[in-house]
């Protein structure tokens, strides 16, 4: 039997796994961190799209340089938003969240939409069409270097919290939030750090994914989503869970996309989204918060 | 019983209170209107303005009086449209009978999503919710032999025929979007003072509390659900005929979900009047807007809708029609003042 | 005999917070639950009215076995249960609170409005009626509590620690209600703390001590139960 078809949807799949992960590590900390859920999340990964195809088009460098200057910006404008916004909410029923959140998915997304249009655009790169071939197995070279970027921020990021002190500062809010602010920390310093990440990463995925996808305003809606499932697989706050997860629910798409049907591909997902839901809310590696 | 925002019929047993006269007489302007020679234009807007609020208050029974936030009704309204349109394209069947497929389908997918999804707290039912609509949405896409897919459903007008709910002018359109508008208030004015609506309203308040007391809380809001799902239905028929055209990014989208439950927080969610005042406030934006900016700018309508969601969810939670109460009031006691 | 309570039994992960207890209830008595902190008497109201599904044992309401049922349906036998700290339907009136209560015997409004307002006579809240409930102090949440529970029309009514927080005088007030709805014919079992309530108001009493039944008599029996004594004071004053 030819396991090429098989392998290689694995690996594709594994691939758009490592940039899942980035997209639901940033939600899933800022939901770990403050408890909200923050249905703009793919919203951000949008502007990180847009911010690198605009300075691409300005300054003809590289995503990969881009994202150096995209990503600081995002979370600055991340942590402002926490500010400005999301920090009325953190204690209100989670509902009142959701809407918050949803009013501001619609903003951003409108926003985009009416300032620059509905077409998709594309950010030329060198080595767009470029790919290692492995035995029978295809691998375009973007997407392997997405998720190389992508595996170094998340180690970067590993090291950030275990090993810094703001990092461990972090976690000791998420943790408790109560005896964080007896040792001292400041909860709304922490929460608006918190949210500049997330929204960091899923603007950093979205400027790695700009050499083999189209930037348009809606782009985001999909990834958004899929970040919500993978957050829920892996258990809400969890971290590992939230990478475990991204890399199931990656090789899932693509194996359903190819032994299924192309157009059912998000179905497959979205059955384990409801299965998962159902059976074990707390997420298959447990260990998630259930409210 | 208190709901909050506009209180209607206080005293329930005077037929003539100040209240239902304020009532019958917008009632009778609302009917009186397109006899005044009106353009089609102002026709449309208010049917538009009137089935946007009939699904605005068929969500807020189960969003607002229930407190569940469904991001799935655009799903119920396409599983309303799509059996309607198919049976009348395909078969010629009425959508008078045809309709009542479409409402049942609703129904029945109501609960479908309803009895797994009621069990969870917190945000998940909203992401449940949301996972269902999707499913429905590429379910509609994917079967494209029964569906048509993506070009969707076209309903031709072969000439005038009342049995099938086809009419040249607007006028007959205009009347029946007000008859499901007034049925939606209505259901939602029995809900709020019943057995039910105070069986929500403890749910909201507090579900182990409520349960101690007997409520029975999956019932309670899949009763509530099929009551939404039914409404949102029976617009979702009517939609099939007057806009003749059904498509799953027009009726199953995320978009509509969300436009629905913004027109429900808007106006105030959870009171009787609240997204009637919602549609009214938002649906004339979106034509002013889009008669601005010409309707090629689609997003600005929606940037407009998402900063007053914002604003009302940070600053007046319970929506606009909170503002209208005072005024309300001290026009009702004047009324009864001199009445 | 209305209630027999055989061999309930929970635990939580390695923890056994309810061992084996057993005890019955007669119809028109005040039971009362004593136990020091952590001993299972909140758990045990939970298990017999379901909140949480008991690992063996019976719970036989009238020959009916409540265990396994969904809380609703054990308030729809007639067995109800106010909480420690009162769970009052913030947004409501304390009427509409009661009446919510009263639902659960009829669909009429009206008539649930009229059982509310009795509900509320009886516990002295009916100036409150149409005041918000999250605006009411302590004693009056716990109030709204017993209230909204009584509009039920239970049989068995269990007040888990309904004296906590009021001073001598509330507590005197609270002894009092609770006499005039064991005379209307209530059968009531009360956990507290507040040792002379619960001495001056039970007919009986039912100890608990981790998790485990370790006396049951009059209130001067167990008063000078030493098994009872050294629950709470420690071995060493066993003699004392």
């Amino acid at each position: 039997m030819d396991v090429t078809p098989f392998a290689q949807a694995v690996v594709n799949g594994l691939l758009m796994g490592g940039l899942y992960a980035l997209v639901a590590v940033g939600l899933t900390i800022i939901f770990g961190t403050m408890n909200v859920v923050n249905f703009a999340h793919g919203e951000f990964l949008m502007l990180g799209m847009f911010g690198t195809y605009w300075l691409n088009r300005y300054t003809g460098l590289d995503p990969l340089i881009l994202i150096f200057i995209v990503v600081p910006i995002m979370f600055l404008f991340g942590a402002l938003v926490q500010r400005i916004l999301i920090q009325r909410v953190v204690s209100d029923p989670h509902e009142t969240q959701i809407l918050l959140t949803l009013g501001i998915s619609v903003l951003l997304m409108n926003t985009a939409l009416l300032l620059w249009g509905p077409e998709p655009r594309s950010v030329p790169t060198p080595y767009t069409f470029a790919a290692l071939n492995l035995g029978t197995v295809h691998v375009p070279l973007p997407r392997l270097i997405a998720f190389v970027f992508a595996v170094a921020l998340a180690i970067t990021l590993w090291l950030f919290l275990t090993k810094t002190d703001l990092g461990r500062a972090l976690r000791a809010t998420s943790e408790n939030k109560d005896w964080a602010t007896l040792m001292g920390i400041d909860t709304i310093r922490m929460y608006m750090i918190a949210f500049g990440i997330g929204v960091a990463l899923a603007a950093a995925a979205g400027a790695l994914m700009t050499p083999f996808f189209n930037t348009f305003p809606r782009a985001g809606v999909f990834f958004g989503v899929i970040a919500f499932v993978v957050v829920v697989l892996g258990g809400m706050g969890n971290i590992v869970g939230a990478l475990l997860g991204a890399l199931v629910i990656g090789v899932t798409e693509s194996l359903t996309g190819q032994f299924v049907a192309l157009d059912l591909s998000m179905f497959g997902v979205f059955v384990i989204f409801i299965l998962v839901l159902i059976f074990r809310p707390t997420g298959i590696i447990g260990g998630g918060r259930l409210y | 019983m208190e709901v909050k925002g506009l209180r209607t019929a206080g005293k329930a047993a005077a037929p003539l209170s100040a209240s239902r006269v304020l009532l019958l007489m917008l009632l009778a302007a609302v009917v009186v209107f397109p006899l005044g020679d009106q353009d089609e234009y102002t026709l449309r807007l208010a049917t538009n303005i009137f089935y946007f609020g009939a699904l605005g208050c068929a969500w807020n029974l189960i969003g607002g009086f229930g407190g569940q936030l469904s991001l799935a009704h655009a799903a119920l309204f396409a599983l309303g449209a799509y059996p309607t349109g198919l049976l009348l394209i395909n078969f010629g069947v009425t959508p008078l009978i045809g309709g009542l497929a479409g409402i049942a389908a609703a129904v029945v997918g109501a609960l479908l999503i309803g009895y797994p999804t009621f069990r969870l707290r917190g945000p998940y039912f909203a992401l449940g919710t949301l996972a269902f609509n999707e499913i429905t949405r590429i379910l509609l896409l994917y079967f494209k032999d029964y569906t048509r897919g993506p070009l969707g459903l076209i309903v031709p007008f072969r000439g005038e025929n009342p049995l099938y709910l086809q009419f040249a002018n607007p006028e007959p359109y205009y009347y029946i979007a007000l008859g499901i508008l007034m049925l939606s208030v209505y259901v939602g004015y029995r809900v709020s003072r019943s057995k039910i609506g105070y069986y929500l309203m403890a749910i909201r308040g507090d579900q182990d509390a409520a349960e101690s007391i007997g409520v029975d809380l999956t019932m309670t809001k899949l009763r509530v659900l099929a009551m939404s799902a039914a409404l949102t239905g029976l617009v979702a028929v009517f939609y099939t005929v007057y806009i003749a055209y059904v498509d799953p990014e027009s009726v199953a989208s995320i978009d509509l979900s969300v436009k629905i439950v913004l027109i429900a927080i808007i106006g105030g969610m959870g009171t009787v009047w609240g997204p009637v005042l919602g549609a009214a406030i938002l649906i004339p934006i979106t034509e002013l807007t889009n008669a601005w900016l010409g309707s090629g700018k689609a997003g600005a309508s929606l940037v407009l809708y998402a900063i007053l969601l914002i604003i009302i969810v940070l600053f007046s939670p319970r929506g606009l029609i909170i503002w209208l109460e005072r005024p309300y009031r001290t026009l009702i006691s004047h009324l009864s003042g001199k009445g | 005999m209305l209630l027999n309570v055989e061999g309930l039994s929970k635990r939580f992960g390695g923890l056994v917070a309810v061992n084996r207890v057993s005890f019955q209830v007669r119809k028109g008595e005040i039971i009362g639950l004593i136990g020091p902190n952590g001993a299972g008497k909140s758990t045990l109201v939970n298990l017999i009215t379901n909140y949480y599904r008991a690992d063996s044992g019976r719970v036989m309401l009238d020959g009916y076995d409540l265990v396994g049922l969904k809380p609703n349906q054990v308030a729809q036998l007639g067995v109800v249960r106010t909480f420690q700290s009162s769970k009052p339907f913030m947004e409501a009136s304390v009427l509409e609170n009661v009446m919510i209560g009263a639902f659960l015997r009829t669909d009429n409004p009206k008539q649930a409005r009229a059982v509310a307002m009795e509900a509320l006579d009886l516990t002295g809240l009916l100036p409150f009626a149409s005041v918000p409930a999250k605006s009411l102090t302590v004693q009056n949440r716990k109030r709204l509590e017993l209230a909204r529970a009584l509009a039920t029309k239970p049989k068995l009514m269990m007040l888990d620690e309904v004296m906590a927080g009021l001073n001598p005088r509330e507590i005197d007030d609270a002894l009092e209600t609770l006499r005039q709805l064991k005379q209307s014919g209530l059968t009531m079992l009360v956990i507290e703390h507040v040792m002379r309530a619960t001495m001056n108001i039970s007919d009986r009493i039912i100890v608990l001590d981790h998790g485990e039944k370790i006396a049951e008599g009059s209130p001067s029996e167990v008063a000078t139960n030493p098994k009872v004594i050294e629950a709470y004071l420690g071995q060493g004053y066993r003699h004392a």
